[in-house]
C-alpha cells in the first residue's frame, strides 16, 4: 500500500472515489482569512451601530452571536462546505462517506470548535489535525466530517496531437492512463526527458521513441478511430 | 534514487495537497525523524540552558538556540527523502552524515539566509542536488518559480501554529494552576511569554518553545519537501516513469510466468494428475499478469471465491454490553424495606397517585384529540382531496426532447418522414417517426408513460398492451431511432420507408 493523503470510498457501482485530505498549512491560513473576514466585519457593525444607542448595543450582542456562532455554519451548509477562506485556498467541508456536509454534522463540527480552541489558541485542534488519520481536528471527529482538496475545475491539458499509431499490446488501465497522460504531458518535458521516459519501454516495444510513443498515446486516448 | 522502490503514491499534486502529503511522509517515518531531532537539539538546548544558567545573558541564550536551530533540519530532510526511495535511513548512518549536511546546510545559517522566506522548501535543493554556487541559484530560480510562494504560506502557518502552540502550554498550566494561587503565582506566570526577563522565566519560555517547535519543525521541513518533490513529478514526470517501470517488470514477469506454463503443462497431462493437484498455482496469476482477465472457469471461480470467503478478514464478530433488569422481586422487597416508615408511604401513594391521572390523562387527551379530528372532518377532508372535483386527468407525454403535444406533430406522419428522408434529414425524420409512434400509442393503448421517458421504456409500456404484431412494428420504430440518435447509423431507405407505409395499418390515416 502506497503512502498518500487521499481518503479511499468505494460506491455501490464499484467506483472508487479518491478525495485528499487537507491538512494543518492549508487550513490554518483558511482560518486566518476567515478570521479576517469576520473579526473585521464584527468592527465595522459594531462602529455603524454604536450610534444608536441601547437598540444599537442590543443588535451589536445579536450580530456577534450571529457571527461567531453560524459565520462557519452557514457558510458550510450553503456555500457548498466551503467558508471564504476555504474557497480561496481550495478546500470543502465533507462527511467522511463522502456526501456534502449537512445541518447536523456542521453544526456538530463548529460546537465542537471550542473544544478545540482550548486551551485558548487552537492547540487542541492543531495536535488532533497532527496527529488524526484524515487529518481531522476533534470537531471533524466528533461529527464524521473531514476537509479536502477541491481546487474546482483545473484547465485540460491540451489536446495530443500526435498521429495516432495502433498498440497492440495488452495493457492494464493504469498503464494506459499512464501512455495517455504521457501523450498530454510531452509537451511540457524537455526533449531529453521524454526520450529518456519513452527509452524505459524499449525493453516492450520494440524501436520506440517519445514521438512514436505519443502516437500510440493518441491512439490509446481515442482519436483516429472510425464510428 | 531509485524510482522502483518508491514508497509513496506519486501522482502530479496541487501544491497544498504537496504540503499534507509532506506532512504525511513525515508521520509514517516519525519514529527515526525523531530521534534525530532530538540528537541534535537536544544539545542545543541544554547549551543554551547552559548560558542562562551561568551567563548574565539569558535573552541571548533564546536567541542563539533560535539561530542555529534550522541545523537539525538537513537530517531530517535526509531521512524523509531515503525513506521515500525505500532505503532504509537508520538514524546512525543519519547522524554519521550530519556534519556533512551542517556544512553544506551552512549557508542558511548566514544573515541573509537566516531570515529566507521559503527555506523549508529552498533547503532540498542545496542539500538533495548538491550543486553549488551559480548553479544551484540556477536551479532553485527554476524551481522557486513555482514553489517558493506556498513555501511562504508553510513559513507563515508555521510561524503562527508555533506561537499557538507555545502560548497553549502556557495556558495549559495556567489551567492547572490551583485557584487560591492564581492570583499571584498565575499573574507571574502568564507574565512570562509577555515581558518578564528573570532568569527562571527565561528558562521556561525557552523549555516551552522546545516543546511546541518540537511538535512543528519536523512538519515544516516535511512540508517543504512535499512541495519540493510534487514539483520535480510535474516538471519531470516521475508518475509516469514508476508507471513505465512497473510496466515493464510486469512484461519482464508475463515472460517468466509464460515459460513456466510451458514447462508445467506436459508434467499436468500426466494420468496420475499429482502434480496439478499440488502446488501448481502458477497458471492463474499468469493469466491475470498477462492482461487477459475472464478465462475463468466455473470450477476454478468457485474455489476461488470460497478461498476469499473463507478469509477471516470477511467476517466480523461484535461483542456488545446492554443493560439487563435483575429479578423484579428482589427490588421490591429493597423498595419496602427503605421506605419503612409511614410518611415516606404516604409520599409514594400520592406519587403514585399522580402517576396514573399523568398517565390515563395523556390517554384521554389523545382520544380527545381524536373526536376533535374526527368532529371537524367537514372541515379538512376537502383539502386533502375527498369530496372535492377530480381533476381532469390529460396524458401529457414528455420525453427527453420535451413534451409531445397533437399540435406539435404533422396531421400526415408518414408523408412527413418520408419527405424529411429524402430532404436527407434523417435525424430529424426518425424522430418524428418515433414522437409520432409514441404519441398514437399512447392515444390508442392508454398506456401511462413517466415524464422524460426512455425508449426503452416507451417500448416495454406498448408491449404490454399492444398484440404482437403492432408491438413488433413500434420496436423497429424504436430500434431504428435508437441507432440513429446515439450510434449515428442511419437504416437503409428501403426500411424506412417501409415502416412509412406500415405506419397507418397500426395507427390510422391522418388525424
Amino acid at each position: 500500500m502506497l503512502l498518500d493523503t487521499t481518503l479511499n470510498i468505494g460506491t455501490p457501482e464499484g467506483v472508487e472515489l479518491k478525495l485528499p485530505a487537507a491538512g494543518l498549512a492549508p487550513r490554518s491560513l483558511a482560518w486566518l482569512i476567515d478570521a479576517l473576514i469576520k473579526y473585521v466585519t464584527i468592527f465595522v457593525v459594531m462602529i455603524v451601530l454604536s450610534l444608536f444607542g441601547k437598540v444599537g448595543g442590543g443588535l451589536t450582542m445579536v450580530i456577534l452571536f450571529i457571527a461567531l456562532w453560524f459565520y462557519n455554519v452557514l457558510f458550510e451548509v450553503f456555500n457548498n462546505g466551503a467558508t471564504p477562506g476555504k474557497r480561496a485556498l481550495g478546500l470543502r467541508v465533507m462527511n467522511t462517506n463522502g456526501t456534502p456536509v449537512d445541518w447536523s454534522g456542521s453544526l456538530i463540527r463548529n460546537l465542537i470548535r471550542f473544544v478545540d480552541v482550548l486551551p485558548g489558541c487552537y492547540a487542541f485542534g492543531c495536535m488532533s489535525v497532527l496527529l488524526s488519520k484524515n487529518f481531522q481536528r476533534l470537531g471533524d471527529l466528533a461529527a464524521g466530517t473531514f476537509v479536502v482538496h477541491d481546487p474546482g475545475k483545473r484547465p485540460l491539458p491540451k489536446p495530443n496531437d500526435a498521429q495516432p499509431v495502433p498498440l497492440l499490446l495488452p495493457l492494464t488501465l493504469a498503464e494506459q492512463h499512464a501512455i495517455v497522460s504521457f501523450g498530454e504531458r510531452a509537451s511540457m518535458l524537455n526533449r531529453e526527458r521524454s526520450e529518456e521516459l519513452a527509452a524505459i519501454l524499449s525493453p516492450v516495444f520494440a524501436d520506440l521513441d517519445a514521438e512514436r510513443l505519443r502516437g500510440h498515446a493518441s491512439w490509446l486516448a481515442g482519436s483516429g478511430r472510425s464510428a | 534514487m531509485d524510482l522502483n522502490n518508491v514508497t509513496v503514491e506519486m501522482r502530479p499534486r496541487s501544491e497544498w495537497e504537496a504540503v499534507d502529503f509532506g506532512a504525511r511522509m513525515v508521520r509514517r517515518d516519525a519514529a527515526a525523524i525523531y530521534r534525530i531531532w532530538f540528537a541534535i537539539t537536544l544539545p542545543l538546548l541544554l547549551l543554551s540552558v547552559a548560558v542562562v544558567i551561568f551567563t548574565p545573558y539569558g535573552t541571548l541564550a533564546l536567541f542563539l538556540y533560535w539561530w542555529f536551530e534550522p541545523l537539525a533540519d538537513g537530517p531530517i530532510l535526509r531521512i524523509i527523502s531515503r525513506r521515500l526511495f525505500g532505503e532504509d535511513a537508520d538514524v546512525r548512518s543519519a547522524l554519521r552524515a550530519t556534519p556533512r549536511l551542517l556544512l553544506r546546510n551552512l549557508i542558511f545559517l548566514l544573515p541573509p539566509y537566516r531570515f529566507h522566506m521559503a527555506r523549508s522548501t529552498a533547503m532540498p535543493v542545496t542539500q538533495l542536488e548538491g550543486l553549488r554556487g551559480d548553479a544551484r541559484r540556477a536551479r532553485a530560480k527554476v524551481l522557486n518559480i513555482r514553489i517558493s510562494n506556498y513555501g511562504m504560506g508553510v513559513t507563515l502557518a508555521y510561524h503562527h501554529l508555533v506561537l499557538a502552540l507555545y502560548l497553549g502550554v502556557f495556558l495549559i498550566i495556567f489551567a492547572l494552576i490551583p485557584t487560591a494561587y492564581q492570583d499571584s503565582l498565575g499573574m507571574d506566570w502568564l507574565n512570562i511569554p509577555l515581558q518578564s526577563s528573570d532568569r527562571w522565566a527565561v528558562l521556561m519560555s525557552l523549555c516551552i518553545f522546545y516543546v511546541a517547535q518540537s511538535a512543528l519543525q519536523p512538519w515544516f521541513v516535511g512540508a517543504g519537501f512535499g512541495l519540493y518533490i510534487n514539483c520535480r513529478t510535474q516538471l519531470e514526470a516521475w508518475d509516469i516513469e514508476v508507471a513505465f517501470r512497473r510496466l515493464v517488470q510486469r512484461r519482464a514477469a508475463g515472460v517468466v510466468a509464460g515459460l513456466a506454463i510451458a514447462c508445467l503443462l506436459p508434467l499436468a497431462m500426466l494420468p496420475d494428475n499429482a502434480v496439478a493437484q499440488g502446488d501448481v498455482e502458477t497458471p492463474m496469476p499468469a493469466r491475470e499478469d498477462s492482461g487477459f482477465v475472464g478465462y475463468w472457469n466455473d470450477d476454478d471461480a468457485r474455489s476461488a471465491v470460497n478461498a476469499a470467503l473463507a478469509n477471516d478478514a470477511l467476517r466480523q464478530y461484535q461483542e456488545t454490553e446492554v443493560w439487563k433488569p435483575i429479578n423484579a422481586k428482589d427490588d421490591e422487597v429493597n423498595a419496602s424495606r427503605s421506605s419503612s416508615n409511614a410518611f415516606q408511604n404516604a409520599l409514594i401513594g400520592i406519587g403514585k397517585f399522580f402517576s396514573y391521572l399523568i398517565e390515563f390523562g395523556l390517554w384521554i387527551l389523545l382520544a380527545a384529540l381524536l373526536c376533535l379530528i374526527f368532529v371537524t372532518r367537514g372541515r379538512w377532508l376537502p383539502y386533502i382531496g375527498f369530496g372535492l372535483p377530480k381533476p381532469q386527468k390529460t396524458r401529457r407525454i414528455v420525453l427527453s426532447g420535451g413534451e409531445v403535444t397533437a399540435e406539435s406533430l404533422p396531421a400526415d406522419i408518414p408523408g412527413e418522414v418520408a419527405r424529411l428522408w429524402r430532404a436527407n434529414q434523417t435525424r430529424d425524420a426518425l424522430s418524428l417517426l418515433y414522437r409520432g409512434s409514441v404519441f398514437r400509442a399512447v392515444a390508442k393503448y392508454g398506456v401511462r408513460l413517466p415524464e422524460s421517458a426512455t425508449e426503452g421504456l416507451c417500448l416495454a409500456a406498448v408491449t404490454d398492451q399492444a398484440d404482437s404484431e403492432q408491438s413488433d412494428y413500434f420496436a423497429r420504430v424504436v430500434k431504428a431511432w435508437i441507432l440513429c440518435a446515439y450510434g449515428f447509423r442511419n437504416p437503409d431507405e428501403s426500411t424506412v420507408l417501409s415502416m412509412c407505409t406500415e405506419w397507418p395499418k397500426h395507427f390510422g390515416g391522418p388525424q
